[in-house]
């Protein structure tokens, strides 16, 4: 067996775990889109359009097919035709201008017709196993109308405008993993190339890309200029639903921060730079730097920390050189990083993973989690306060009798399931919230723990209430990123840091925070095209330049 | 007459649809908490949901479990026999993992409420911590259940779901669901209400 690569002691979770910080990051070649792109790289995957039935406007439905991994996957897509009154990205929408299904095969007519009755309905339709994924979109309706417009003219669209918008369409929601009767994890689980966290999810969307340059060019009776649609991703509109992941799946998230954590340890042990390193490190710096350039948003807050991070940039890049020549030359650059913001610091991290795929692909395998890891009631009530000492005084230290600690609840409205953000003292439905309060758990854990002696089995028979936070407290032993360690229910919690964490997993980029608790983002944006697999990997932060 | 006992009396033939694990299992764990179970137990519970699935009159048995009501189980006994008096399976079943987990060579249960739901609680068990289990019936109110290398035979796989119990199901998973008023759907969730950008 060859022995691991050296690496440097990890960031400590009481650091990496917190809500600034995860709220800071980037995506990075780890990300399961760029992951997902090597893949279908190696697999020299090539995409076939076996069926496009679309009207002159655009509405009707598409098939592509790709394999991956000796399985053939489609993607079944349905344009439909929208009232401007109905078009929200909200969970609440009864209908969307496009649905798709993630297809296990190629389907047949009736296949397409079941898919059909059943994709745009969304929540409210029934799926079944061969189906693995059901994604909808929204069109930007100012930029497909200029792309549109522009070809049926003759003419390729206002770059300016692409550039600032960045997608055709942006997804509003992407199931996987059972709902709606759609095909469980373990169908894929076994599947080489989709076994990894969320890569059917994100095939999805790369190929829903790819269709919707395909029905602006369809709409405008012309091609598109190939940098134009390189640049051209998928947005995204991701709210509060997406925020319950991170805590309801400690395992994961562990496992996604711990790979994270390991490459950057990994590359920050690496004794010294040759010269095309080096080259290659400052090539991405300078690219960083134009990249960030073009990422405005119109959110006050958002747009000061983008402007701090470009100043940070602009002032670490010329020191880069030096660093780069250094002893531990990444180790050195992440330390000088630290006075600098959050965000420049989560940039460096990005910036240090990117040219060394070769010391850290190989961790992306460990990202999965299948399964809890059980709880341990032999253990000693003494020992579980220690752990608790040890690993959770983050939870501790908070007075959940100052109401400005438990000032939100997280809950589900009766309205289509929609998940919510409500201020516990002035709304009705606290009693029904979601148990996303984990310090407070642990906190009331720690309160009937004192005084107790024995075996935990039998302090778990008289309080009952504990099994999950006890499950929790033990798992931090083994899963030291398990948890984010900040307190949910606070009234500083801003649930978009723990969206932009798990849509940075993804590898989304160009966060564009609506309020602080929905974003919409760009994904797959510089991404190979469906007719590009050659040339896979080299996306990090990519710059638009026509 | 309750739902269940209409239920078990019918059948072999039930109304079912066919879920996939994932749907039952979070439908389980919202309905166990609509039904003020326990988080820590709703989440052993939905654990339980590929085995829940393997037949009917199971499935319909533990959404009448996850009724309730709930409360903390009552036990005498030493750690080698434990004794579970007026045994509620949904609370009980943990408690009695946990038994065995600490060495416990046997378990009592008065009392019941679904004793047939041992199977699957106990083929659970058998899968996470490996120990073999056996069920004996010394009378009409007591199940005892002892440590057996043999251990007890598999469940099959997930099948359709019977409709009734899913119903009863939804019905406690929604009383997790709190009332929208206008200004919950207003500020409350994330992205507004018109999106023609």
């Amino acid at each position: 067996m060859a022995a691991l690569p050296p690496q440097v002691p990890l960031r400590r979770p009481d650091e990496v775990m917190r809500l600034e910080r995860m709220g800071s990051m980037f995506p990075t070649r780890l990300s399961f889109l760029r992951s997902l792109t090597r893949r279908l790289s190696a697999d020299k995957a090539t995409v076939t359009r076996p069926v496009w039935q679309m009207d002159e406007d655009g509405f009707g439905h598409a098939v592509y097919s790709v394999t991956l991994g000796g399985h053939v996957y489609s993607l079944v897509a349905f344009s439909n035709q929208l009232d401007p009154d109905q078009r929200t990205d909200r969970v609440i929408a009864q209908a969307w201008d496009a649905a798709f299904v993630l297809y296990d095969g190629v389907p047949d007519a009736a296949e397409i017709k079941r898919l059909g009755e059943n994709a745009p309905k969304q929540e409210a339709g029934r799926f079944c196993e061969r189906d693995l994924v059901l994604s909808r979109a929204n069109k930007s309706v100012r930029l497909f109308s200029e792309v549109t417009k522009a070809l049926r003219e003759g003419r390729q669209p206002d770059a300016e405008m692409i550039g600032k918008i960045g997608y055709l369409m942006r997804t509003t929601a992407v199931y996987g993993n059972g709902k709606f009767g759609m095909a469980d994890r373990n169908v894929l689980a076994e599947r080489s190339g989709l076994e990894g966290p969320f890569a059917a999810e994100m095939l999805t969307v790369w190929l829903i890309r790819g269709f919707t340059h395909d029905l602006a060019e369809h709409v405008g009776g012309a091609e598109l200029d190939r940098a134009l649609k390189r640049h051209l991703g998928i947005g995204n509109s991701t709210g509060l639903g997406m925020a319950p992941f991170l805590v309801s799946h400690p395992e994961l998230l562990n496992n996604w921060m711990m790979v994270r954590e390991t490459a950057l340890a990994r590359v920050r042990a690496v004794p010294s730079l040759d010269q095309a390193q080096r080259n290659r490190l400052m090539e991405l710096a300078e690219r960083a730097k134009r990249h960030l350039s073009q990422w405005n948003v119109p959110d006050p807050e958002q747009q000061t920390r983008i402007e701090q991070l470009q100043q940070d940039w602009v002032d670490l890049v010329p020191q880069l050189a030096e660093l780069l020549d250094q002893p531990k030359p990444l180790d050195q650059l992440v330390r000088v990083s630290q006075v600098l913001s959050t965000e420049c610091q989560e940039l460096v991290v990005s910036l240090a993973l990117e040219p060394f795929g070769d010391l850290v692909d190989g961790l992306t395998d460990c990202m999965g989690a299948e399964g809890s890891v059980p709880l341990d009631p032999q253990m000693d009530v003494a020992e579980l306060r220690d752990a608790m000492q040890r690993d959770c005084a983050w939870a501790l230290g908070y007075d959940f009798g100052d109401p400005r600690e438990d000032a939100q609840f997280w809950y589900v409205s009766e309205e289509k399931q929609e998940p919510r953000l409500g201020s516990r003292y002035t709304e009705p439905g606290g009693e029904l919230e979601s148990p996303l309060d984990i310090a407070r758990q642990m906190h009331d854990l720690q309160s009937d723990l004192r005084e107790v002696d024995g075996l935990l089995a039998d302090f778990l028979r008289t309080h009952p209430q504990h099994r999950s936070a006890i499950r929790r407290v033990q798992l931090l032993a083994t899963h030291p990123y398990a948890e984010i360690r900040d307190n949910l229910i606070c009234e500083r919690c801003k649930p978009i840091d723990m969206l932009r964490c798990k849509l940075a997993f993804f590898g989304a980029a160009k966060f564009d925070p609506k309020s602080d608790r929905w974003t919409r983002i760009t994904l797959a944006q510089g991404a190979p095209l469906h007719d590009e697999m050659d040339n896979a990997d080299d996306w990090w932060l990519p710059v638009f330049e026509i | 007459m309750s739902w269940i006992n209409n239920f078990l009396d019918g059948g072999p033939d039930y109304a079912a649809e066919r879920r996939s694990v994932a749907e039952v299992q979070t439908l389980l764990l919202k309905a166990g908490l609509g039904a003020k179970l326990p988080l820590g137990h709703a989440q052993d519970f939905a654990g339980m949901s590929t085995l829940l699935m393997s037949d009917p009159k199971l499935f319909a048995m533990a959404a009448a479990a996850l009724e309730g009501p709930h409360y903390s189980v009552r036990s005498e006994g030493t750690v080698e026999h434990m004794v579970i008096d007026d045994a509620r399976i949904a609370m009980a079943a943990p408690a009695m993992a946990d038994a065995f987990v600490c060495g416990a060579a046997r378990v009592v249960l008065h009392d019941l409420d679904w004793p047939q739901l041992l199977w699957p609680v106990l083929v659970r068990a058998e899968q996470i911590y490996g120990i073999g289990f056996e069920i004996s019936r010394p009378d009409a109110r007591t199940v005892m259940v002892s440590r057996a290398p043999q251990g007890l035979k598999p469940l099959g796989g997930p099948q359709p779901v019977p409709l009734e119990p899913l119903a009863q199901l939804e019905k406690l998973a929604a009383k997790t669901f709190v009332p929208s008023t206008a200004a919950s759907r207003q500020s409350g969730a994330g992205a507004g209400l018109q999106d023609n950008d």
